[in-house]
């Protein structure tokens, strides 16, 4: 039986195959060829690149009767209960999550509830709606209808979430003023149209 | 730290207290990727040929604009002096901002390509920068792995994970 070793391989980006130069003290920086492509990259390995993996616990087994079995696998032993639910878990399922150990079914249920807290995409409405003007108005006639729903988008969404970092507020502000000169000429159009009608008759 | 803009897409990367912050943003769509200091594995960047490609492209397209400014209808001399600054300009930004590279990260998990790290200078710099802050934050990592590996007295090597 070959014994278990860390992974010390990367990814050539040209060629995308294996690297495979690192030996035993491989922490620190070099240059690296690739033995397929013969592209050098500069590497540089952190001591977490030789991190064994091998030490992870995986639950002790039932020795005796009287011990509290895992709730997901029969033949391990408990040690502690789920925060949430209750459920007695061993090593491999006790799943760390901020301040709380929780059973894996729990963090998967906790993700489809709170999946707007864990996500990490969001949409930019104040981007969105400053798409929506400028490519409505190379089509003209666009601007009736996206003037309007741009105005309402920026009076709803003004309190969502922006990016990560930074604002999307003067996207929102732009936005909303442009629809509002849009909407002012669509106004104007329609009121002097309904002004010249009124007069011929 | 570093800026990747092609169109609707931009990629930025923020070197925080404790973790690097890559956000990409695709037209109105925003998704940010955090990798923490005692996470990353590894860093690497590989020189690419895009910079060249990219030199030759805009002199290319920079040529006929500067003959079109020979044709003697001021018309035509607006629009392809136009066309020469656009050109030019943009060989002068990639010329001034140095030979090109990919950047990669590594973690237990994910082999992720930072696209804002696109340059060998800018590389360089954020290798600079943020090697020490890892190191740092793995010095606890760099004592357990001097640790020689557990082996029994007897028998197989006992590092070897129960999954597999």
């Amino acid at each position: 039986m070959r014994p278990w070793r860390p992974r010390q391989t990367l990814t050539c980006p040209t060629c995308r195959r294996t690297i495979r130069t690192f030996g035993q003290g491989s922490s620190g920086r070099r240059k690296v060829a690739c033995q397929a492509c013969g592209a050098v990259s500069q590497v540089w390995l952190f001591p977490a690149f030789r991190r064994d993996f091998s030490k992870v616990d995986t639950g002790e087994g039932i020795i005796a009767d009287d011990e509290c079995q895992c709730f997901f696998h029969e033949d391990k032993r408990a040690v502690r209960a789920c925060d949430r639910c209750g459920r007695f878990i061993c090593a491999l399922c006790d799943v760390v999550f901020g301040s709380e150990n929780l059973c894996p079914q729990c963090v998967a249920s906790g993700q489809k509830k709170e999946g707007k807290r864990a996500d990490n995409s969001r949409i930019l409405y104040g981007h969105l709606a400053l798409y929506i003007t400028l490519f409505a108005s190379l089509t003209v006639w666009g601007t009736f209808v996206s003037a309007p729903a741009v105005l309402v988008m920026c009076f709803f969404y003004w309190k969502k979430p922006g990016p990560t970092v930074g604002s999307d507020k003067w996207q929102f502000v732009l936005a909303g003023f442009l629809s509002l000169i849009q909407l002012a000429v669509w106004v104007a159009l329609l009121g002097g149209l309904a002004f010249a009608m009124i007069k011929n008759l | 730290m570093g800026f990747f803009g092609s169109g609707f897409a931009v990629s930025r990367l923020y070197i925080a207290a404790t973790h690097l912050l890559c956000v990409d943003i695709l037209f109105f769509s925003e998704r940010c990727k955090r990798y923490h200091f005692e996470n990353i594995e590894a860093l690497w960047y590989t020189p690419t040929k895009s910079w060249h490609f990219f030199t030759v492209f805009w002199a290319l397209v920079a040529i006929p604009g500067a003959l079109g400014l020979f044709i003697p209808d001021i018309a035509a001399r607006v629009i392809f002096g136009i066309w020469v600054i656009i050109a030019i300009g943009f060989l002068v930004i990639n010329i001034t901002r140095g030979p090109s590279c990919r950047c990669h990260i590594r973690t237990a998990a994910h082999i992720d390509e930072l696209p804002s790290i696109n340059r060998l200078a800018l590389a360089e710099r954020f290798f600079t920068r943020v090697g020490p802050l890892i190191e740092a934050a793995q010095a606890d990592v760099a004592t357990m792995a001097e640790a020689p590996p557990l082996v029994a007295a007897d028998g197989p090597d006992t590092t070897r994970p129960a999954q597999e």
